[in-house]
C-alpha cells in the first residue's frame, strides 16, 4: 500500500490554490498518453484519456471513454501479455509491458505500457492509471542497429576464415593443374578435373566473402559499387539459405562499376531482407532472379524476383508497416521490410513492388522487389 | 632456366608455388621467413626473387626494399593475398613501388609463369 503520509497531497493543495487547473493542464499537455479506468465498475471502463491519447491511437475521448482499454489490442497482440496485464490488475500491482497495439485505422504499433493501481489517502483503490508510449520507430532504429553490428560482426569473421581458406585452396587448385596434364587415363583426369574445379569455386566463394571483411562492411564510406557488393551480398545470403532454393543472376548488361550512394552493411542488410524473404515465400523451394539495370544515367535498379505465391495488390502497401509481417510468420520480427524501406528513402532510392517470376503451376506469379536507387558512377 | 628464390611462410601455398616454378624448368631455392630469404640471398646470386609480402618476423616489403636497394640485385616480384581485414592491393601498395612485379594471390600457374617469362627473357 502507498505511504500517502508524505508532503506531497499539501504541495499539490498548494498548487491547485494558486493555479486551479494545473493538474489539469499537467494531465493534458502531458506528451505520453494517460488513461484513467474506472474502478468502481466491473470492466474497469476508461473515464479520461488525454489528447496524447488521441494522438497516437487515432481514437477520440468520446470514442475510448466507457470502454475497457482492451479494444486497442488486435489479432496479433501476444495473449500472454494480455494474460500478465490482467494478472497485474487482479493482484492490485503496478506493471510494466511492451505490447503490440492497433490505432484506429488498423496500423499496428508497439506500446510501452505502464499500468499502476491508484489508491487514495485512505489506502483504498481509486483508479487505473495507465500511461502508455509509441515505441515503435525507437524499436525500427534498435533492429537497423542491431541487423548491422550482426553483419559487421559476420563480416569480420567470414573475412579472418576466407583469408585460412584462400590460402588452403591455392596449393589444391595449382598443383591438381600442374600434374593434371601428365595423367593418361581420360577418367582420372575427368575426376581430378572435378576436384580442381571444386576447389575453384570455393576460391571464388571464399573471395567474396573476404570482401565483406576487407573495410566493405566497417568503413563508413557512404558508397557502394555495384556489381561487386551485389556479388558479395549473394554469397553471404546463399550461405544463410538452403540449398534447395535456386538464386539466378544476371549482371550481364551493366557496365562493371557503378556507385550508389549507401553504406555497404546497409546495402547489405536491405538485400538480405528481401531475398530471405522471398526464400521463404517460396518455402525455400523456388528461384529468386536478381537483376541489376542502369534504367537512365541518373538510376539504376536491382530486382529481386520469386515464383512464390506473391502478394494481393491489396497488401502491397501494408507489408512494409512495422508489425505487419508478424501476423504472417510467428519467427518475423516484423521490422525487416520497414527498416529496409528506411534505408532505401534515406538514400533518395525508393522500392517498387510487382510481380514476378511465374508459379511453378503456370497459374499466377510471385513477387518483385525493385530497388529504384541514385546512381552516382 | 633461372634460379629462383622464394620467400612464403605458408608451406603449402610454396611448395605449390615452387613446384610449378621446378615444372617449368626453374631452380628453386625456398625460404620460410623474410630474414632467411634475406640470408640467402646475401650468399649467392638469383635471376628473380618471389617473396610473399605479409609474413611474420621479417616482413616481404623490407625483403623488396633490401634487395632493390643493392646494385645489380636480382629481379624481384612482390605476391600478396592480403591479411584479414587488409586488402591485397594496400599489402601490395608499398612493394609494388620498388618491386618488378606484383601477384595478387590466388593467381593461377599460367600467370604466375608468364610473369617468370617476362621478367627474366629481357
Amino acid at each position: 500500500m502507498p505511504d500517502s503520509s508524505n508532503d506531497g497531497y499539501a504541495a499539490l493543495g498548494h498548487l491547485i490554490k494558486g493555479a486551479p487547473d494545473l493538474l489539469k493542464s499537467i494531465l493534458e499537455g502531458s506528451p505520453d498518453t494517460i488513461s484513467v479506468s474506472d474502478v468502481s465498475q466491473p470492466d474497469l471502463p476508461l473515464t479520461y484519456v488525454n489528447p496524447a491519447f488521441t494522438k497516437t491511437t487515432g481514437y477520440a475521448s468520446d470514442e475510448a471513454l466507457g470502454r475497457n482499454c482492451r479494444f486497442l489490442q488486435g489479432e496479433s497482440t501476444n495473449r500472454d501479455d494480455v494474460a500478465r496485464i490482467r494478472k497485474a490488475i487482479e493482484d492490485q500491482k503496478p506493471i510494466d509491458i511492451i505490447v503490440l497495439n492497433y490505432k484506429k485505422d488498423g496500423e499496428p504499433f508497439l506500446n510501452a505500457l505502464r499500468m499502476a493501481p491508484i489508491f487514495d489517502k485512505s489506502g483504498r483503490l481509486s483508479a487505473y492509471l495507465g500511461i502508455q508510449r509509441d515505441i515503435t520507430q525507437e524499436r525500427l532504429r534498435e533492429e537497423k542497429e542491431k541487423t548491422q553490428n550482426r553483419l559487421e560482426t559476420l563480416g569480420t569473421a567470414s573475412g579472418a576464415l576466407a583469408h585460412q581458406l584462400n590460402n588452403l585452396l591455392h596449393p589444391i587448385e595449382s598443383l591438381i593443374s600442374l600434374h593434371l596434364p601428365d595423367i593418361p587415363d581420360p577418367a582420372i583426369r575427368a575426376d581430378l578435373d572435378m576436384a580442381r574445379y571444386s576447389a575453384h569455386q570455393a576460391a571464388d566463394l571464399s573471395n567474396n566473402l573476404l570482401g565483406l571483411s576487407r573495410g566493405e562492411f566497417q568503413n563508413s564510406s557512404e558508397s557502394t559499387h555495384l556489381p561487386d557488393a551485389l556479388i558479395r551480398t549473394i554469397s553471404l545470403v546463399q550461405l544463410m539459405l538452403p540449398a534447395t532454393v535456386s538464386i539466378q543472376t544476371d549482371f550481364r548488361n551493366v557496365p562493371a562499376d557503378l556507385a550508389i550512394p549507401i553504406n555497404e552493411t546497409l546495402f547489405a542488410q536491405v538485400l538480405i531482407n528481401i531475398i530471405t524473404n522471398a526464400s521463404q515465400a517460396t518455402k525455400h523451394l523456388g528461384i529468386i532472379r536478381i537483376e541489376l539495370k542502369k534504367t537512365e544515367n541518373t538510376r539504376l535498379q536491382i530486382s529481386i524476383s520469386d515464383n512464390g505465391p506473391g502478394i494481393e495488390k491489396s497488401d502491397r502497401d501494408k507489408i512494409f508497416k512495422p508489425f505487419y509481417s508478424k501476423s504472417l510468420s510467428k519467427n518475423s520480427s516484423g521490422l525487416g521490410l520497414p527498416v529496409a524501406l528506411q534505408i532505401i528513402n534515406n538514400i533518395g532510392g525508393i522500392i517498387i513492388l510487382s510481380e514476378g517470376l511465374i508459379q511453378p503451376d503456370g497459374h499466377g506469379y510471385g513477387c518483385m522487389f525493385t530497388l529504384d536507387l541514385p546512381n552516382i558512377t | 632456366m633461372c634460379q629462383i628464390l622464394l620467400i612464403d611462410d605458408m608451406q603449402p601455398v610454396r611448395h605449390a608455388i615452387a613446384a610449378t616454378l621446378r615444372k617449368a624448368g626453374h631452380e628453386v631455392v625456398e625460404a620460410e621467413d623474410g630474414q632467411k630469404g634475406l640470408d640467402i640471398a646475401s650468399s649467392r646470386t638469383f635471376d628473380l626473387v618471389i617473396t610473399d609480402i605479409m609474413m611474420p618476423a621479417t616482413d616481404g616489403t623490407d625483403v623488396v626494399f633490401a634487395l632493390k636497394s643493392a646494385p645489380a640485385g636480382p629481379k624481384v616480384v612482390a605476391m600478396s593475398g592480403g591479411g584479414a581485414g587488409i586488402p591485397a592491393k594496400e599489402a601490395l601498395h608499398l612493394p609494388s613501388s620498388q618491386a618488378d612485379a606484383v601477384l595478387k594471390k590466388p593467381f593461377t600457374n599460367e600467370v604466375l609463369i608468364d610473369t617468370v617469362r617476362d621478367l627474366t627473357s629481357s
